[in-house]
């Protein structure tokens, strides 16, 4: 028994020896099988076994199992040296100058029929650019990361608002938050722009919930508001239509229903009539003959008070449109998590 | 928030209205309702039947053949039930019926013998929540011996019902419609129907009591507090039909007492707590918790407070979370015979700092969370003692304690003028009433003097609801219809060209090249990274400086991201194994250190871009790097202004690194993404990439045009063949050529180097393996005259010589 512990031991140092002078991935490998591989040289002491008394085999195999363990940590570590030295040596190995100018790129690329593809979400969030352009808005951007003020305060949440509830919130140690609608411009926008004024700011927002197929964390919305003089639910109402009409490309019938946000008073949910079965009810709007698109409403006297304006002389309209739904709406894709995914199959389509 | 429609009946009638009616003047007037259906409408369908007939199937042990009478006739049915007895009632379930759990009765054939339906358990019926035994049992419904044959259950367990589902979110901002009283006084408004009855109007006759408890409030812990005794009563099961209207709205029954509190709560929207009157000692306290105070709630569950959350105390120990949940061991059993009563209201930002600082959340915090009207409080107990009265005769209600820190019952009126309601809803085509009609119909108090009406809003309203003119508007605006309002276009001012957005014209531009001309796909990747996402790229911004996100929806994604890299890998795995040629673009945002003092973050639109292809890395390099060119051209960088140099960047391969821009002013990394980093995110190919700021690019464009009129002399082209080692630079070649100069002047009699560019590079043949071949291209211009041959032969010979001089000889 004696002898073959003597011998897995013996064995330690030319297996050392033998890893160590391994130069490449594969020479460590074949080191690695002729000590502790099939035919190696640890099975040929294993299979003496035999003779041995149960208590002797086992004092021997648990000498072979250190011998394995302590191999095993070498092989490792001589396999992470190697491929620290592979990528020490690439600039040696592997040099390709990047210094030349390059080729044209059609020159390179004669498949010119190949086309790649935009986003679908920001093919529409152009579009939507486009026709408020046209209307004469500015586009305006704000920050993602945003503080408490912004986000709520100033929109008329305060802090003991239950409506601060209805949306979950990502916050950073640093106690700002991840904005959760685009509704923070509104605020930024008043406090850099005159009055009077018309915005759109289309962007990304984040809450804090789990995905499914109808629930992302990171979505992206578009916000728009007038500032002006007199501005009425009527107003409202017909750039609401116009927008919609724009992006179906056909009539779009409107309707407004109590909804309730701190920040705008009052406040509602626009629905638009179904496309798809022009009211008559169908699967797409519940059979209610309505689809639930957008909150909007008259901008509350708080928030323009909040921007420096007085609720006296300014009055205005805002609306915050969810670009995935509405995409999800003009494809009828079935699953919010398409957008985020990178997937070209899914990608390739728009 | 559920309503059952048979209770709002109880308030206001509802005969003639269907429940989709209802639905559809909710959601047009108060609220998003989100559906509705039917509650226990099979219960209506299915009889006491009686067993006239019992006897054994021929063909089966367990099976027996029933002659069951209906009431309408005698009908078959065979059932395996072991507790059907002859002479018996059970609840028979008739071909056609549907039960709850989605079976609809047919005919069948039970081992040969017919059966016409199904004697149902109380599983079956759906009504074992119920505390009631009979419903319970494993096997059939035995039905009392009293109960009619051939009545419908309804008749016993209360009618159908229609539960309407209403979108909490919806009545955030309507403390007043947390209940079912509160619908029904908006709905009686809304059709200019009378109230049948009402809660808050309750009264029982009070006595004197001598151990009622004296209440105290510390400073503004609770607006309102009211505490009575109520004894002469035991704890016993709840009517069924109490039990039932329970269930309807999604509350289990317990016992007659909780029931009731239950009850009331869901009827008029009050909270209570009934505390068993001998486990409460001396005083109640309405007070501040101490930090750490430890509250073991009926729940079962333990807490360890933060101070200043409110608690209720008695002389000894913390009774309950105020507003949110009653403490254990003070609550009521089935032996108590002696109740305390509490009825309060709780400021709101109290009860929402309870919630959030605890997590607990009830149906009597959610209500307290949107602040309840403090006047109905009293009226909940009077009520409470009036409901159990009418199960049990003897009960006793003391005097009730009533302590009060303001005055809640004064309510502010409003101003507001016509004009101005007029001119926010806009015009109007037809109204039902004038401006001041509509909100009296609404139950405000109105003084109208010419334009301007003096509003007095109900006192349910006033609490956070109604408090200022634009919330007068939304209830004349919805009460009018929305649709009423005529669809017109705002008054534009022209006078000013609106702001223009350079930075955003600048994005799509960039997104149509990428797609459109370098055949990229853009993805949107995530804003969160984790901790071995940052360390793979800290060439913006390092791992100390990113922003860690407080709650992060998994450990690894706690962090902003502060490089496109890893978002664009990612792309790249979730599509490497199906495409042998990916290509994808991204352009967002990363989250870097502030440099302005009021952000939280320096933002920084990025544009990135990858490829992953089985193309010789010499290719797709070729690839990425005239992706790089292409960009900086669309950007305003001419061709032959950019630079493009070997850069040793962290992200890439060593030997394949590098950058472009102008020359003093780098602007693109590219380069072949290093093996290391692309083994971390489990890309087996090789993936090449490339990443420039926003900001950079945007000021690479060209403001004005400035023009010079063509040349009108021929340049002159000269190409070679260099030999150089093969790590050599081609860089290194156009500085041994000499400065390139561009032509400013065009008067001068001065010829000048205007390119000097790379054709191709070679090696093998006969090259030694250490070097390459680099064949180039040289341009002279003079602008003043076409050059002669002998000048031209000077010119290359000059620059073959400064070749050799520096080392590289002609091929």
């Amino acid at each position: 028994m004696a002898d073959l512990i003597a011998e897995i031991q013996s064995l330690e140092q030319k297996a050392a020896d033998a890893i160590a002078t391994a130069a490449t991935s594969e020479a460590l490998q074949a080191a690695a099988q002729d000590f502790i591989g099939k035919k190696g040289a640890l099975t040929g002491v294993m299979k003496q076994l035999g003779s041995l008394s149960a208590e002797e085999r086992g004092a021997v195999g648990k000498a072979a199992n250190v011998f394995k363990a302590k191999l095993e940590e070498l092989i490792a570590a001589k396999e992470a040296a190697l491929t620290d030295a592979r990528f020490a040596s690439l600039a040696e190995t592997e040099f390709t100058d990047l210094s030349v100018n390059p080729p044209e790129f059609v020159s390179i690329h004669t498949d010119s029929a190949l086309s790649g593809h935009i986003h679908p979400i920001m093919q529409t969030q152009k579009k939507l650019e486009d026709i408020f352009t046209s209307m004469g808005f500015s586009i305006v951007d704000g920050p993602q990361v945003e503080d408490d003020y912004h986000n709520f305060g100033a929109l008329n949440f305060t802090d003991d608002h239950p409506a601060r509830d209805m949306q979950d919130t990502f916050y950073a140690v640093t106690g700002n938050l991840l904005r959760t609608h685009t509704s923070t411009v509104q605020i930024r926008a008043l406090e850099n722009m005159k009055p009077p004024l018309r915005i759109i700011a289309p962007g990304r927002v984040f809450r804090y919930e789990e995905v499914d197929a109808s629930h992302e964390h990171t979505f992206y919305q578009m916000e728009g508001m007038i500032i002006d003089r007199k501005v009425s639910v009527g107003n409202l109402l017909h750039l609401m239509q116009t927008l919609l009409t724009e992006v179906f490309g056909k009539q779009v019938d409107v309707r407004l229903r109590p909804g309730y946000f701190p920040f705008v008073e009052p406040g509602f949910e626009l629905d638009m009539k179904c496309l798809v079965c022009n009211g008559a009810g169908c699967a797409v709007c519940k059979h209610s003959g309505w689809v639930e698109v957008l909150p909007c409403g008259l901008v509350h006297p708080n928030v323009l008070k909040n921007a420096g304006l007085d609720p006296n002389e300014w009055q205005g309209a805002a609306f915050g449109l969810g670009l995935n739904r509405l995409v999800m709406m003009q494809h009828g894709i079935e699953d919010i998590r398409h957008f985020m995914a990178g997937k070209l199959d899914f990608l390739r389509q728009f | 928030m559920k309503l059952s429609f048979n209770w709002l009946n109880e308030f206001v009638d509802l005969s003639g209205v269907a429940p989709k009616e209802l639905a559809d003047l909710l959601t047009m007037k108060t609220c998003e309702v989100e559906g509705f259906e039917d509650f226990m409408g099979h219960l209506a369908q299915i009889p006491v039947a009686h067993i006239d007939e019992l006897t054994k199937h021929p063909d089966a042990d367990k099976l027996k053949i029933c002659k069951v009478n209906t009431g309408k006739e005698i009908v078959q049915i065979v059932t395996g039930a072991a507790n059907v007895e002859q002479g018996k009632k059970f609840p028979a379930a008739l071909v056609g019926v549907k039960l709850p759990d989605g079976r609809e009765m047919t005919k069948a054939k039970l081992r040969g013998i017919e059966s016409f339906g199904m004697l149902c358990s109380g599983s079956e019926l759906g009504i074992t929540q119920l505390d009631y035994a009979p419903a319970r049992i494993d096997g059939l419904m035995p039905l009392p011996d009293d109960w009619k044959i051939g009545a419908p259950l309804s008749d016993y367990f209360g009618a159908p019902d229609v539960i309407f589902d209403i979108d909490n979110k919806s009545i955030t901002h309507r403390p007043d419609l947390w209940c079912h009283f509160g619908f029904a006084r908006e709905i009686a408004a809304l059709l200019g129907k009378k109230l049948k009855k009402n809660p808050e109007e309750a009264s029982f006759k009070t006595i004197a009591s001598s151990t009622l408890p004296k209440i105290e409030i510390e400073k503004q812990c609770a607006i309102t507090y009211c505490g009575a005794e109520i004894s002469g009563f035991k704890v016993i099961s709840s009517p069924i039909a109490r039990q039932m209207r329970l269930l309807s709205v999604g509350q289990k029954p317990i016992s007659n007492i909780v029931d009731i509190s239950n009850y009331i709560l869901f009827e008029m929207g009050q909270p209570n707590h009934a505390f068993d009157r001998d486990k409460v000692t001396g005083p109640v306290r309405v007070s501040y918790s101490k930090a750490n105070e430890k509250i073991a709630l009926l729940d079962g569950s333990e807490h360890t407070l933060p101070e200043n959350l409110i608690l209720i105390r008695d002389a000894e120990k913390a009774v309950a979370l105020a507003g949110v949940m009653g403490g254990a061991g003070s609550e009521t059993t089935e032996n108590t015979t002696k109740l305390f009563l509490e009825s309060a209201t709780f400021p709101r930002a109290e009860i929402r700092k309870t919630v959030a600082k605890t997590s607990i959340r009830s149906d009597s915090s959610q209500r307290f969370e949107k602040a309840q009207n403090p006047a109905k409080a009293k009226a909940a107990i009077f009520r409470f003692a009036e409901l159990l009265a009418e199960e049990q005769a003897s009960v006793q209600l003391s005097e009730i304690s009533e302590v009060s820190t303001e005055d809640f019952r004064k309510t502010a009126a409003i101003r507001i003028t016509n004009t101005f309601i007029n001119q926010k809803l806009g015009t109007i085509t037809a109204r039902p009433a004038s401006n001041a009609e509509i909100l009296r119909r609404l139950h405000f108090q109105v003084e109208e003097q010419g334009d301007v009406l003096e509003v007095t809003p109900p006192a349910y309203r006033k609490w956070f609801d109604v408090t200022r003119a634009e919330d007068l508007i939304e209830e004349i605006g919805r009460y009018i219809g929305f649709k009423e309002i005529v669809i017109e276009p705002a008054l534009v001012a022209c006078e000013t060209p609106r702001a223009r957005n350079a930075a955003r014209a600048l994005e799509h531009r960039l997104r149509e090249l990428c797609a459109s001309r370098l055949q990229l796909n853009e993805v949107l990747s995530y804003a969160f990274h984790g901790i071995e996402d940052l360390k793979a790229d800290e060439a913006f911004a390092t791992v100390k400086e990113a922003l860690k996100m407080q709650n992060a929806l998994h450990a690894d994604l706690d962090y902003m991201r502060i490089s496109p890299l890893p978002g664009i890998l990612r792309a790249i795995h979730a599509n490497y194994r199906e495409q042998k040629n990916v290509r994808l673009f991204e352009l967002e945002k990363i989250f870097l250190p502030p440099t302005d003092a009021k952000l939280a973050r320096d933002e920084v639109y990025f544009i990135a871009g990858a490829i992953a292809s089985e193309k010789e890395p010499e290719e797709a390099l070729a690839d990425v790097a005239a992706m790089v060119g292409e960009i900086m051209a669309a950007c305003g960088l001419d061709r032959h202004e950019q630079v493009f140099e070997n850069a040793r960047h962290g992200i890439f391969h060593p030997g394949r690194s590098g950058s472009a821009g102008k020359k003093e002013n780098k602007i693109f990394r590219f380069g072949e993404v290093h093996p290391r980093i692309l083994a971390q995110y489990g890309i087996k190919e090789r993936a090449y990439y490339f990443d420039a700021k926003l900001s950079a690019l945007a000021g690479l464009s060209v403001s004005e045009v400035r023009y010079r009129a063509p040349f009108t002399q021929p340049a002159v082209d000269f190409e070679m063949t260099l030999v150089m080692p093969q790590h050599g630079e081609f860089a290194a070649l156009r500085e041994a050529a000499g400065v390139l100069q561009p032509l400013v002047r065009r008067d001068l009699d001065k010829t000048v180097l205007v390119n000097f560019e790379h054709i191709s590079t070679f090696s093998g043949g006969n090259l030694k393996p250490d070097e390459k071949a680099v064949s180039v291209r040289a341009t002279w211009r003079n602008p003043t005259r076409t050059l002669a041959a002998d000048e031209i032969k000077k010119l290359q010979d000059g620059l073959i010589a400064k070749m050799q001089k520096a080392g590289y000889s002609l091929r």
